[in-house]
């Protein structure tokens, strides 16, 4: 299979599989995704639906039991942990996490952490560094006299623009956000979304990750919607809201709330669920959940 | 349930009344809390929307008398079914918490012993009491687990916390507040940590129990959509203050204050409302 010279993400037909003991469970069924620049993707998926799985997968965090991975022309997939730690120095593709809270240093003044990408490249002075670091703190409207402080003193919003500044400071073509702001509070959420808009007006490739079809939808080109580790719906974000097809698809669009009382009635959702759970023959969200488990 | 044999004056009566409330810090005096008023009839809804910090899980707490320690009322009144809720003794409280008012908050799974199974836990609101003998109880969680939709009732009383997924164990937690027909519930980010299709469904079981059993619904939430699907009314909270409090259709289409036209602003520039009803031509472009 060749794959897309020009896209700064290819994913191709990868599974992933978890074991423990003897037991498999497959996390990820033959799923494929491009990226080309500039593009924002949105994965949605409920817990356990292997979304998260996806961007480990993604970034070299998991193994991959088929399928192969692409990044900027590099086969990733294919590289040993040296080559990764190489090319993760690069800063090409950055990882928001969900929680910054444990992704953050705890023990490090949150300025230091900004920095830190750069100081592992070892490529500039400490003079460009802190440059950098101001630059990008003023990006995203994190007041200069935070910098000293450590992240257990910061709020979740400020954290979260913390974490996107980390991100942010190796000039990344591809970033991957999980929940970007599914935690945070709404004058802090639209900061955040405003900030992707720029950056994807900019050039910045966005995977944006959540559980949420409404709290990523205005930002994203295209929407994959995983349930139980397969893709069930890959279009375009407005086609996946206003005509969804798959079962589940259909429940997801119907659940969000809005402020203009949702697009289903509720005898409408009860029949989706029904369809649903006859899908499968163990009670739904046991399953959903062992998946998360193991 | 108990809605059903009620009469038309119990159905219909205030259940909740809360007046210039105001909650300080014990220590320093510092209010945290201040001015709210509003009642709450059974068979109705109110939501509390705004951000941390707010002082909506305050207000809450200070109504089911479970204030933190460093907090206290510094003003105002609450009454449950019209007694002033400052002269209950404990034996008072006792005999109003899970009859009267009950309550459901974020993270069910801390609300449960990990060690004893869920449905055991449940039971224990009966025989505790000696209300219903063992064999009676446990009927009755049976019931109750089938009433709040949990497949395989029997299966889940035999799970342990960590066995069951977060919606399952929020739905435990809710069979739990509802077991002794309260007449109001507090649902406090009830439904926060959970999967959007997951949260659907628990407010629609919310929704089925005001409609059934006359319940009065107190909801709190950092999230104004939900509040709009589930309330009559909402009071929207600042710094701990109500800076907007109205019906849910007024507050909805005619914002009055910054922070409220920010929450609906929300919504209608970056959730789904903006492909449901924008023209199409508008939708790429991101304000």
């Amino acid at each position: 299979m060749s794959h897309d010279t020009t896209a700064l993400l290819d994913v191709r037909e990868i599974a992933v599989d978890y074991r423990r003991g003897t037991v498999r469970k497959r996390a990820l069924h033959a799923l494929s995704l491009r990226i080309q620049p500039a593009q924002a993707v949105a994965i949605i998926g409920e817990t356990g639906s292997g979304k998260t799985t996806l961007a480990r997968a993604i970034l070299g965090l998991v193994k991959l039991d088929r399928g192969s991975v692409q990044i900027g022309g590099e086969h990733v997939s294919r590289f040993s942990a040296r080559q990764w730690l190489q090319f993760r120095r690069k800063g090409l593709v950055q990882y928001v996490f969900q929680d910054p809270l444990q992704s953050l240093d705890p023990e490090l003044p949150v300025g230091e952490s900004i920095a830190e990408p750069l100081h592992v490249q070892g490529k500039q002075s400490a003079t460009e560094r802190a440059a950098a670091v101001a630059r990008y703190s003023q990006l995203l409207a994190l007041d200069p006299s935070l910098l000293h402080r450590f992240p257990g003193e910061l709020s979740g919003g400020q954290r979260q623009r913390v974490a996107i500044a980390r991100a942010l400071i190796t000039e990344p073509r591809l970033l991957v956000l999980d929940e970007p702001v599914s935690a945070l509070d709404a004058a802090t959420r639209v900061q955040v979304l405003q900030l992707l808009a720029r950056l994807r007006a900019a050039g910045t490739a966005l995977l944006l990750i959540s559980h949420d079809l409404g709290s990523v939808a205005s930002m994203t080109d295209r929407t994959l919607v995983l349930y139980r580790g397969t893709v069930v719906e890959d279009d375009a974000t407005r086609s996946v809201i206003t005509r969804p097809r798959h079962a589940y698809t259909r429940l997801l669009v119907g659940s969000a709330p809005t402020l203009t009382g949702g697009s289903l009635s509720r005898e409408r959702r009860n029949a989706l669920r029904a369809e649903l759970s006859a899908l499968s023959d163990a009670p739904y969200d046991t399953e959903a959940r062992r998946l998360e488990v193991e | 349930m108990k809605g059903a044999a009620m009469s038309s004056t119990t159905m219909h009566g205030t259940a909740v009344t809360v007046n210039e409330l105001a909650i300080a810090h014990s220590r320093s005096g510092a209010r945290v809390v201040q001015g709210v008023t509003f009642s709450l009839k059974r068979g109705r809804a109110l939501g509390i929307v705004g951000e941390s910090g707010s002082g909506k899980t305050l207000t809450c707490r200070a109504i089911l008398g479970i204030l933190p320690r460093a907090f206290e009322v510094a003003d105002g009144w609450v009454t449950l079914n019209g007694r002033n809720i400052a002269t209950f003794t404990r034996k008072d409280w006792n005999a109003v918490r899970g009859r009267t008012i009950s309550a459901v908050f974020q993270d069910p799974a801390s609300y449960l012993n990990p060690a004893i199974r869920v449905g055991k836990q449940i039971e224990e609101i009966f025989t505790a009491q000696q209300l219903l003998p063992r064999r009676e109880a446990k009927q009755r969680v049976l019931q109750l687990f089938e009433a709040l939709q949990l497949r395989d009732p029997d299966y889940v009383f035999q799970q342990y916390r960590h066995e069951l997924s977060g919606g399952m164990l929020q739905r435990v937690l809710i069979a739990a507040a509802i077991a002794q027909d309260p007449q109001v519930l507090i649902a406090d980010e009830a439904t926060t940590a959970l999967d959007v299709t997951v949260q659907a469904e628990i407010l629609d079981l919310l929704l089925d129990l005001k409609q059934r059993t006359a319940l009065a619904l107190l909801v709190v939430s950092h999230d104004l959509a939900v509040v709009a699907q589930l309330c009559d009314e909402v009071l929207v909270m600042k710094a701990g203050v109500v800076v907007e409090q109205g019906p849910v259709d007024q507050i909805l289409r005619r914002p009055q204050h910054a922070y409220t036209q920010l929450l609906v602003s929300e919504h209608s520039s970056f959730g789904l409302e903006r492909f449901m009803t924008a023209p199409s031509a508008e939708l790429d472009h991101v304000p």
